[in-house]
Order: C-alpha cells, then structure tokens, then sequence
C-alpha cells in the first residue's frame, strides 16, 4: 500500500520520500488541487469514491492505509 | 487608460422583479452540472421557475413563509432551488459554510435562529441532532430515495407545491434581507450577515455591467460564500445565461472542457490550477519548450505593444482549455505573473475586490479598463472615501447589519459608511490599490481567510506557551502563497530544564490535537519557538509586524 501511495503521489506531483509519517501539507506542501487529484487517482485505482469530509480528516500517509483497511477497499 | 460605458443589462431591486422576468427564458439552460459519470444534468429556466414556485408554495402551506431556512450542501441545483425558494415565500436563506467542523456547523444553523435545515446525505447526521432537540423544526433532505435517508426530500415538497393552486407574491421591498451569509470576524465567532434583496441584487448585477464574460460561465465556488452566492447563481438568471456548477475539485478540469464556457468566476487558486493544466497537457503533447519560446517572445514584444506570437498561443488554450477566455478572479491577491501570463494565452483576468459585508462586490478590472496589480474601479451607485488609509465604502451593496449583533455592527459602520479595515488608495484614474490590512487576516491563495486570533486563543491555553502569534508564512515560490504558522514564545517556568527539541516536540502534539478541531484550511502548519518575548503596545498586544 506505501509503494502504490509513494506512486500516486509521484505521478501526480513529482515528489518523492513519502513515509507513513509524511504530512500531505506540511510535508509535501501540496494545495487542494494537488490533494484532490491524488484522491482522484486513489479513486480510480480501488473504484471507490471516498467522501470530501473523509478526505480532510487524512492528514498523513498512515492515515490514508489506515482508512483503505478499515473501510475493507480492496484492489479493483 | 479611462473608464467607459457600463454594458447594458438588467437591473433588479428585488427577486420577485428578477424571476418574473426569468419565466421569459423558458426552455434556455440555467443550471448545468456533471455527475461523476460526466452525464449532464440540465434545469432550464421554465424548470428552475417551476421548482423554486413549488417549494415557494409548499413553504407557504406548511406556514414556513418567511422561515430562515438553512441550506447545509455542497453546490447542487438542489442548493439553487432551497435558496430562491425560500426568499420567494419570504423567507431568509441561511448559508451554512459546510467546511466548518460538525460543531460549527450546528452553532451557525441555531446563531442563525434556523426553523429549517435542507441537507445533502453528507450533513444528515451532523443536523440530526438538532431536529432531536428540538432546535429545528424539520430536517430536509436534498436527495431521494434511500439516499434520504427517511428524511423528508426537498424533491417532495417541491412536487407538493406545484399541485397546489398559486398563490400571490409575498411582498418583499428591497431592503428587505433575503440572506444570512457567514464571514469569519475578528473574534473566535463567525459572523453572521444580513444582506437585502437589493444588496445581492446590486452585487450580482455590477459583475456583469461592469465586464463581459459572455452568457456561459462556470464555477466551483461555494454557494454559502456570498462570492459565490451573488457573482455565479444571481448573475447568471440576471442575464439570462448558463451557469455550470462544480461541487468538487476532483472533477473541476474535466467539466471545465465538458462545460466549454465562455468565462470562469475564480479565486487565484483556480487561476493557477488551468494555468498549470495548460501546461502539464503541453508537455504530455512535447510542445512545452516550444510554447516557453513563444510566450517568452509575446511577454517581451507585448511591452512595445507589439502581440508576437498570440495567435499560437490562443490556437494552444483553445485546443486545450476550449474558448474560456475570461477570469474574473477574486478573494485573494493575485499573483502578476500569472496575470500577464494568462492574458498572453488569450485569457483576460479581471482582478475584483470585494467583502462580504458588501454583498460582496466593491470594484473591478474591466473588458478595457484594466490595471495590472489593481482591484478595479469602483461598481456603479457607491462611493469611496479613505480614512487615515482605510477603505470606506457607501452604497446598496452594503450590509443590513449583523444578525442579533448591533454592537460588533457598529464596530463597523459609520452612519451609512462601512470600514472595510483594508488600506488602500485610489490613483487618478479611479484604480483602487489595496495596500494591506487594519484587520490581521491572513489570505489564502484560495481565498480563504484566517483570523489569527481565534487560533492563538487555543493555542493559548497550552500551559506551556506564554505568547503566541499565527501569521501567514510564505509557502512555495510565490508572495501570496501563504501557510499558517505560529511563533510561539514558551513560558520560561513551564519549560525549566527542557531543550528545545522537547519543547517543540511537546508543543507540536499539543498544536496536533488543537489542529484535529480545525478546517484543514486554518491547520497550524509550522511552528517556530522565539527566545525572546514579543514586542508589545501599551495595552499589551503583540506588535505583529514588528518582530
């Protein structure tokens, strides 16, 4: 799940050095756009829409795996 | 560069005035939205006159005519139809910002004496518990179905009210409020402004005599922001023209090409966001080294007013963006180089200003009266005047007042003259330059604000943090990207025997909890630990810019 994320987030904005520590603003410095379409790519990987209001409370790469296993998302 | 003619449009003092003619419009589109499928979803003015009578009625009905409806949902035609609904049965529309953590968005729908909720599935439970208490009267659901979740479905009433015989317009004068719309102050409470039929209507039509972006246009701002609410939903049924609507940012480039508007209304953020698609599609194609050469060539020659190159940069935008070619940006400061840059692609930014006490809109670049770096001229009917540097404003597009708040409102108003709290001045072609601000809000690149002060009260209560300041720290590469941070000074007793590592360790966990309670927008994002404690004025307030 690191290495799709570290993939994603790569394709998408071209930085690299994600952890599950990293912080998406603070870290990587990424605005809403940018948040949004690594969402997007997320969404499009595990055909699954993930809510707006579920989005902002993911503040770290952890946060992220942590949600996909908790809500059971499973490969597409 | 002088003023010159204002374009011919309609000019409204009330909703009633602006519906009755809207009926004209018939079968001509309104409202467009894409779902995530990308189909289309159409309300076309006979549709949208008919559903906003319907619920007109069916309010009336249920003895609900002049409620204050709150409407808590992200951009949706349902949103639209709640809004002109509720002010066609006499009511006051209150737009709830959705972005505020559940709690706030429960204490705006009371602070507003809300009788009524209209709520997207997303916020049924956050609202629920007010309908359990008692505080609201009925909870509605923008959806049907299952998706309703049991609740009763704005649909519904709509179609219970077109069964019903009409009834006669409520009489409503133009000083009459029509809306309750948020704005953060500069206290820890938002506040809640009463803006008049007049007030949204004077707004709504000064963007669209003031420039021409066409008849189709498209947005992604948030209806509860009166930016949004006036310059995108009023404007659009003013002229007569087709408003597509964009509720999420993930989807806001593919209906931007599926929409294929003539103009966009924007914050800076946006600006940039089809700036840098221009240009992530270019280098997909291989072209971008080509089209650096070209644009570098057209900002070079374009000095001598000379368009060198124009025609092949357009023929890019075109084939890649379509034929927007208009921004009318507002709520934040935006970036020159962006600015030139995108008029060398064809597409003229009109740089506006505006607050949302003044419904928003106090001025604006035009079609051909525009000044790089400046907000504008002022809109018709107002007048401007500058004390000790500040904005004073005076006109229709001003506020009635905050709501229950008669002091903090008349903090703000001189007689008939409301104090923007921006300094600024005019030169003598009547360009208005904003040159900082009395109040200390801190702008986002998006257009959101940040009062400092709120989140230094919670960061305050750290026992460990003696003096706190939250500023905006400069973020990327540009002067208006800005990200919150806080200077903290920490208490010398508390911090006895600590280094500064455990210090800033300490405090970043604590910063983390308080950050959990926040809109991601107003999240502390760097904090620095001062050895020396701040200056300060007589009264003891930190000196905030002089460090």
């Amino acid at each position: 799940m690191l290495e799709l994320i570290q993939q994603i987030v790569f394709n998408v904005t071209g930085k690299t050095g994600v952890t599950p520590e990293t912080d998406f603003i603070q870290d990587l410095e990424l605005n809403s756009f940018d948040i949004m379409n690594i969402v997007s790519a997320f969404e499009d990987h595990f055909n699954y829409t993930i809510p707006n209001r579920d989005i902002w409370k993911m503040k770290v790469v952890q946060d992220v795996i942590d949600y996909i296993r908790d809500k059971g998302i499973a490969d597409s | 560069m002088k003023n010159y003619p204002y374009y011919d449009v309609p000019r409204y003092e009330t909703f009633l005035q602006m519906m009755n003619v809207a009926k004209k419009y018939g079968d001509k589109p309104a409202f467009v939205w894409y779902d995530r499928q990308q189909e289309q979803h159409t309300l076309t003015y006979t549709q949208l006159c008919k559903q906003v009578d319907g619920l007109k009625e069916q309010l009336l009905a249920m003895g609900l005519g002049g409620c204050h409806l709150a409407i808590v949902s992200e951009n949706s035609l349902e949103w639209i139809v709640a809004f002109l609904g509720t002010v066609m049965a006499g009511g006051i529309a209150v737009c709830v910002d959705i972005e505020q953590s559940d709690d706030t968005i429960r204490q705006l729908i009371c602070q507003a004496d809300s009788d009524i909720v209209v709520a997207s599935p997303t916020f049924h439970a956050i609202c629920a518990p007010l309908l359990a208490d008692g505080k609201i009267k009925k909870l509605i659901s923008t959806a049907t179905g299952p998706r309703a979740e049991g609740y009763e479905s704005l649909d519904d009433l709509v179609a219970q009210g077109c069964a019903l015989p009409p009834t006669p317009p409520v009489p409503k004068t133009k000083d009459d409020v029509a809306a309750i719309v948020f704005t953060s102050g500069t206290t820890s409470k938002a506040k809640p402004v009463m803006l008049s039929q007049l007030n949204i209507q004077h707004s709504a039509t000064s963007t669209i005599t003031m420039t021409d972006h066409g008849y189709k246009y498209f947005s992604a701002l948030p209806f509860y922001h009166s930016y949004g609410l006036s310059c995108t939903i009023v404007n659009t049924i003013v002229k007569g023209g087709t408003l597509t609507l964009n509720s999420d940012l993930r989807t806001m480039m593919r209906d931007i090409k599926l929409a294929q508007p003539d103009s966009a209304v924007a914050v800076p953020l946006m600006c940039e966001a089809l700036y840098n698609m221009l240009w992530m599609v270019l280098e997909k194609q291989g072209k971008a080294d080509e089209m650096r050469a070209v644009l570098k060539r057209y900002r070079t020659f374009s000095r001598f007013g000379l368009h060198i190159g124009q025609k092949k940069l357009i023929a890019a935008k075109n084939a890649i963006l379509g034929p927007i070619h208009v921004l009318i940006s507002g709520g934040a400061h935006l970036d020159l180089e962006l600015w030139q840059n995108l008029n060398a692609f064809g597409i003229g930014v009109y740089q506006g200003y505006g607050i949302t006490e003044c419904s928003p809109m106090i001025a604006t670049n035009r079609n051909k009266a525009c000044r790089l770096g400046s907000v504008g001229l002022l809109v018709p009917l107002c007048e401007l005047k500058t004390v000790d540097g500040e904005i004073w404003i005076k006109g229709p597009n001003i506020m009635k007042g905050y709501y229950k708040d008669p002091e903090s409102t008349a903090e703000v108003m001189d007689g008939d003259w409301f104090k923007t709290g921006d300094l600024g001045y005019v030169d003598k072609d009547g360009f208005i330059f904003i040159t900082g601000r009395i109040k200390n809000l801190i702008v986002l690149k998006n257009g959101k604000k940040i009062s400092p002060e709120k989140i230094e009260e919670l960061i305050g209560h750290i026992p460990m943090v003696k003096d706190v300041m939250v500023y905006g720290a400069a973020s990327g590469t540009s002067t208006d990207d800005v990200k919150p941070a806080a200077s903290i000074y920490p208490d010398p007793q508390q911090t006895q025997g600590m280094s500064s590592y455990e210090i800033l360790e300490h405090l970043q966990t604590e910063i983390n909890k308080i950050n959990a309670t926040l809109p991601v927008y107003q999240q502390v994002q760097m904090i620095n630990i001062r050895e020396k404690e701040f200056n300060k004025t007589a009264s003891k307030k930190i000196k905030r810019y002089d460090l």
